[in-house]
């Protein structure tokens, strides 16, 4: 009798929920009224004065009191902008919000919204977070965005990677350039400057890196050589920018839709980086540090070379203006080659890209898509670009800095081309699951006696799994 | 009909009862019943950011759970997180109360507070201040460590010792209230059966194995329940200072729950690896309720 009622009681439960998460509202289709094509909308676009009375939600990445590179805030800057549009389009109103992500570096804030059913309008920020609502078919074609004229202004590398097969899920404003920061106060003092890649190309090989890491490390007065770190997926671009030393080394293969990673270039790659490991060359326990735990090494001054230079260079700001780290001088310097490779081309990743959630009012699509098209002007999207310390990928921009951590890669990547460390001609579908494999997999990597190559693999049979799970 | 009347006339003898549980039960429906049986119907669906436009696929996800090898690490080291943990947090509880009972009542107040104390202030807080303890490079621990010759440990990033570091963070705030319910479940042993223990002959560690262990069962009981559940549901400590590394070796099961749903956004998967993480605690919860019934409670 208590078996059957055990029974009984169980049966009625997954009934009841199953027919409760089935009772739940379906999704609304949204029209495909804007006919997307793959000529640009020439300037026929009908000025936003005809549309009555539209609210535009737009959220950015950052949080309330997010500062510009070079100073000023982020929202003073947006509320400028807008107010400007809304005076010329009457009847428009933008909803603007910045909105943080998680230490897990998901955009937490947004996902809720989405799931809420309520995400906002246009969502700026890098590729990889925005791509994984279009990986969710979430987001609305943004051709009609971009006139011909447009089209042909953005770097043609940048522009592959915000499409798909079918359509343009998003538009880029920027590119992260970047190469390695060096700390050379520190070189000063130890009177190893001359081990050091001279101007005016900063570039050296593995073996000449290696000379002056081992001449720079201290431990026993708490200065190491560099750092790495792989606790969370943050930031893993600091780690896969040291594969531009390694020309045949590619992180995934566009054209077969597969992982390479475990590639014998990318074996010799990995090889090197986890013989500085062995050698005490960096700052113990990269398998648990994140990216906000290896800050303080550098501003510390207790590392003194590091990848993704553009990133330190902002916290050294932020630092030396608020007054709480001491000043240093540094510079910025090619990612190692390995001997007989050219000199290693500028790490470029993380664009920040525009992308437009679903719409079911074909006016205020129209609306969005009007905004965007002023966004990504030129001028504005430089001044976008500038704020986020990072370079615009119009080439109509006529872009030129004075500011080191900008200028330096920006010519060295005219001179030796950039790098994306991850993908060229776009990001696979499940990019957020590969990363979180990613960073298993580099945690794996930091540990003695690694077996590399098993661990390439795995990571790669998982990702490549991934992918063919992809709908 | 007379059935119906009698219930209906003692319904409105007993509606103001009614009335005072209401509130709670209907909160109890809202908040807890309706998003468990939500979540029970959703595992059976692939579920992503937009819910509505989930798809129906059956058992599929338990299936592919049951093969899953981080899944399986997951459950594996929740369950050893409880074996390790829950253990030690009653014997060291029980330890410290049994020192503590035969205090003075002002002294007993002052160490009831100092261990409940880390409880009040939280898994968060005690984590950022153990971040710092076991930092590779300038860490208390592994500096202390250095003084007695030993080398400095990877706390955070080699297995199993990030485990260990989980399970020694945990352990901070977990034993302040056990400590409180012995100490309470102490007071109540009449000091008659400890006077007739002493004129047998009894010493202090023998009155503590056999009179006092046995007369505390029901607050053990208790306290074995409440402590399995709080390690099933072990998380934010996780979070803090492992992020469930180095390769998955210190993640949970509600951890992995929190990646699968709001990082990796399955959210049908994360659902299904609830109602497994439910089943485990209600088998759990089971048992020790067996126990309870041959208990003099």
């Amino acid at each position: 009798m208590a078996k059957k009622s055990v029974f009984l009681f169980v049966t009625v439960l997954v009934i009841v929920s199953t027919l409760l998460a089935a009772c739940q509202p379906t999704a609304t289709v949204a029209p495909t009224a804007v006919a997307p094509s793959d000529t640009a909308v020439p300037t026929a676009v009908p000025p936003a004065t005809a549309v009555p009375q539209i609210t535009i939600t737009y959220w950015a990445f950052g949080t309330e009191g997010s500062t510009m590179t070079g100073g000023g805030l982020w929202s003073d800057w947006y509320a400028n902008i807008f107010t400007q549009y809304e005076q010329a389009h009457p009847g428009i109103t933008i909803d603007f919000a910045l909105k943080g992500y998680d230490a897990s570096g998901s955009t937490l804030v947004v996902d809720t919204a989405v799931a809420a059913g309520t995400p906002p309008d246009i969502y700026f920020d890098t590729k990889f977070r925005v791509k994984k609502y279009q990986d969710a078919k979430l987001l609305e074609d943004l051709t009609p965005a971009l006139t011909a004229a447009d089209i042909a202004a953005y770097d043609p590398a940048v522009l592959a990677g915000s499409k798909s097969s079918s359509m343009m899920w998003s538009i880029p404003a920027d590119g992260g350039y970047w190469n390695m920061i060096v700390n050379t106060s520190l070189f000063d003092k130890a009177g190893l400057t001359n081990l050091l890649p001279q101007a005016p190309d900063y570039t050296w090989t593995t073996d000449q890196f290696m000379a002056a890491c081992q001449a720079i490390n201290d431990p026993a007065n708490n200065v190491y050589c560099t750092a790495f770190f792989a606790g969370s997926t943050s930031m893993d671009s600091a780690t896969n920018g040291w594969l531009a030393g390694w020309p045949d080394c590619k992180f995934f293969d566009a054209a077969a839709v597969q992982y390479t990673v475990n590639s014998p270039a990318c074996l010799e790659a990995f090889t090197f980086l986890h013989s500085i490991y062995e050698k005490g060359l960096m700052v113990p326990g990269a398998a648990g540090l994140i990216d906000d735990t290896t800050d303080p090494y550098w501003l510390g001054q207790n590392v003194a070379m590091l990848d993704q230079g553009n990133w330190y260079d902002s916290i050294t700001k932020s630092g030396v203006a608020a007054g709480t780290i001491q000043p240093f001088n540094y510079i910025f310097v090619q990612v190692p080659n390995k001997p007989g490779a050219p000199a290693s081309p500028v790490g470029m990743s993380n664009p920040d890209v525009w992308g437009v959630f679903k719409q079911t009012d074909t006016a205020k699509l129209q609306a969005i898509y009007d905004l965007i098209q002023y966004m990504q002007q030129p001028d504005i999207a430089t001044q976008i670009a500038v704020g986020w310390g990072k370079v615009p990928v119009r080439t109509d921009s006529n872009f030129t800095s004075t500011d080191p951590v900008v200028a330096s890669p920006l010519a060295a990547a005219r001179k030796f081309g950039s790098f994306d460390p991850y993908f060229v001609n776009g990001v696979p579908c499940g990019y957020t699951d590969v990363r979180t494999a990613w960073a298993d997999a580099r945690q794996a990597f930091w540990q003695d006696n690694a077996d590399i190559k098993a661990i390439l693999d795995t990571f790669v049979a998982r990702a490549d799994a991934i992918v063919t799970a992809c709908p | 009909m007379i059935k119906f009347r009698a219930f209906a006339r003692e319904f409105r003898k007993e509606l103001p009862g009614y009335l005072f549980i209401a509130p709670g039960y209907l909160a109890f429906i809202a908040f807890m019943l309706v998003p468990i049986l939500f979540a029970i119907g959703l595992s059976f669906y692939k579920a992503s950011f937009d819910i509505r436009a989930r798809l129906f696929v059956g058992f599929a996800q338990y299936i592919q759970l049951s093969k899953d090898p981080i899944f399986k690490m997951a459950l594996v080291n929740t369950i050893e997180y409880a074996l390790v943990i829950v253990p030690a947090t009653i014997f060291i509880s029980l330890v410290i109360a049994l020192l503590i009972e035969p205090l003075k009542p002002r002294a007993q107040a002052f160490f009831r507070g100092a261990f409940y104390i880390p409880g009040v202030a939280g898994g968060v807080v005690l984590s950022v201040v153990y971040l710092w303890i076991f930092n590779p490079t300038y860490g208390l621990l592994n500096f202390l460590l250095g003084q007695v010759g030993i080398k400095p440990i990877l706390w955070l990033a080699t297995p199993p010792h990030s485990f260990q570091a989980v399970c020694a963070v945990v352990l901070t705030f977990t034993i302040g209230q056990p400590i409180i319910l012995f100490l309470a479940g102490l007071a109540g042993i009449s000091p008659d059966i400890i006077d007739a223990a002493t004129v047998d002959g009894a010493n202090s560690m023998q009155k503590a194995l056999y009179i006092r262990l046995p007369l505390l069962r029901p607050v053990l009981l208790f306290v074995l329940a409440t402590q399995t559940i709080q390690v099933f549901q072990l998380w934010e400590v996780i979070y803090m200072i492992t992020g469930g590394g180095p390769y998955n070796t210190s993640t949970s099961l509600v951890y992995l729950i929190f990646q699968t749903a709001f990082v990796g956004s399955n959210y049908g998967k994360a659902s299904a690896i609830g109602v497994v993480l439910m089943v485990i605690i209600l088998i759990f919860t089971a048992i020790q309720l067996r126990f309870w019934k041959d208990t003099d409670i």
